[in-house]
């Protein structure tokens, strides 16, 4: 918004200008109408320049200007007041959060440890008397709880990874994609090796297991993290 | 600042400004000066120069410039006769409210 020139050095009017663009941004975005907008921001701007012309004897300094730039009320401040309780609500409701996807993957790998333990313990108490029977009910309640879980974890990590950085919990996301798959590959690699029963062979496959969950685990948090970053509730140009 | 004392003064500082007009014009920025120099008011250029644009389109209050020697024109204010009604009627509110506080505040002993 343009209002009357003086003589002042542009850098230094560059600077009333920008406070004055700011209060009009916010007026904008509050509705305020354009004559009560161009009215304020003319009434800000002239009670700079009367503040300068009583701070300085000749031409004002950038230290001066800043001076005066500070002594004002920030741009928010010019917002109507019903206005500024609606941006603080949205604030609270935009505020970053975990996808729910992420929350029942971690649902579902808690209630399918629950199921294995039960199950487990009941085979224990009834073994040879239905506790193949309690194992076996045990195990299909369970398959169908990790994959949900896996299937929780990847639509968690697409979610946070096309929000911008409003969703997080990257790291519980991924935990919930790889749980499933790393436990199936490291047991069909376990019944592997138990089957040649040698204990070199055991402790190197044991050794070479740890290294590569490692390593899948490495990389796959570098894919899914490449790019992202959190966001913080002040981010602006969402 | 205290929330309580935020919503104290809310409806009181159009009666403020009014009342700054009351004697003549005065420009934006002289009145702010003089309701700064209030003690308790404490009200700032982002309440006042809103409420004049306000004030001004509901012609409580008619506006000219003017030169300034320290830079771009000065927007003069100046009560119109519905500004000075409403001054009039604020102001009989006012003290009637203050009467009424004033008693309350001293236990309903006049």
């Amino acid at each position: 918004m343009t209002t009357a020139r003086t003589d002042l050095d542009a850098p230094l009017q560059g600077l009333i200008d920008a406070r004055l663009d700011a209060i009009d941004r916010v007026l904008l975005r509050a509705g305020v109408s354009r004559g009560e907008r161009c009215s304020i921001v003319e009434e800000v701007e002239t009670q700079v320049y009367e503040i300068l012309a009583r701070r300085t004897e000749g031409e004002p300094a950038r230290a001066d200007v800043l001076a005066v730039l500070a002594s004002l009320d920030p741009p928010e401040a010019y917002a109507p007041e019903g206005y500024r309780d609606r941006l603080a609500r949205r604030d609270e409701e935009d505020r970053p959060r975990v996808p729910q996807p992420c929350l029942l993957a971690v649902g579902s790998a808690a209630g399918g440890v629950l199921i294995l333990l039960l199950s487990l313990v009941l085979g224990y108490l009834l073994a040879g008397d239905g506790g193949e029977l309690a194992l076996l009910l045990g195990a299909l309640v369970l398959l169908p709880g990790l994959a949900g879980v896996t299937t929780g974890g990847v639509l968690a990590i697409r979610r946070i990874r096309h929000s911008g950085g409003w969703l997080f919990g990257l790291p519980v996301a991924l935990f919930a994609a790889l749980l499933f798959p790393l436990l199936m590959l490291n047991g069909l690699l376990i019944a592997a090796v138990v089957l040649f029963q040698e204990i070199g062979l055991i402790a190197a496959a044991g050794l070479a297991l740890v290294a590569a969950n490692g390593y899948l685990v490495y990389h796959a948090w570098k894919a899914v993290s490449a790019g992202y970053r959190r966001a913080t509730p002040a981010t602006e140009g969402r | 600042m205290p929330l309580w004392i935020t919503q104290f003064r809310k409806g009181l500082v159009e009666l403020c400004v009014l009342a700054t007009l009351r004697d003549g014009e005065a420009y934006g920025y002289q009145i702010v000066e003089r309701l700064g120099r209030a003690a308790g008011l404490e009200i700032t250029e982002s309440t006042v120069y809103p409420l004049l644009a306000r004030l001004a389109r509901e012609r409580l209050v008619s506006l000219r410039t003017a030169p300034s020697p320290a830079g771009p024109p000065r927007r003069y204010y100046r009560l119109t006769d519905a500004g000075r009604r409403r001054l009039d009627d604020m102001g009989r509110h006012w003290r009637q409210l203050e009467g009424s506080v004033n008693h309350l505040l001293n236990g309903g002993k006049s």
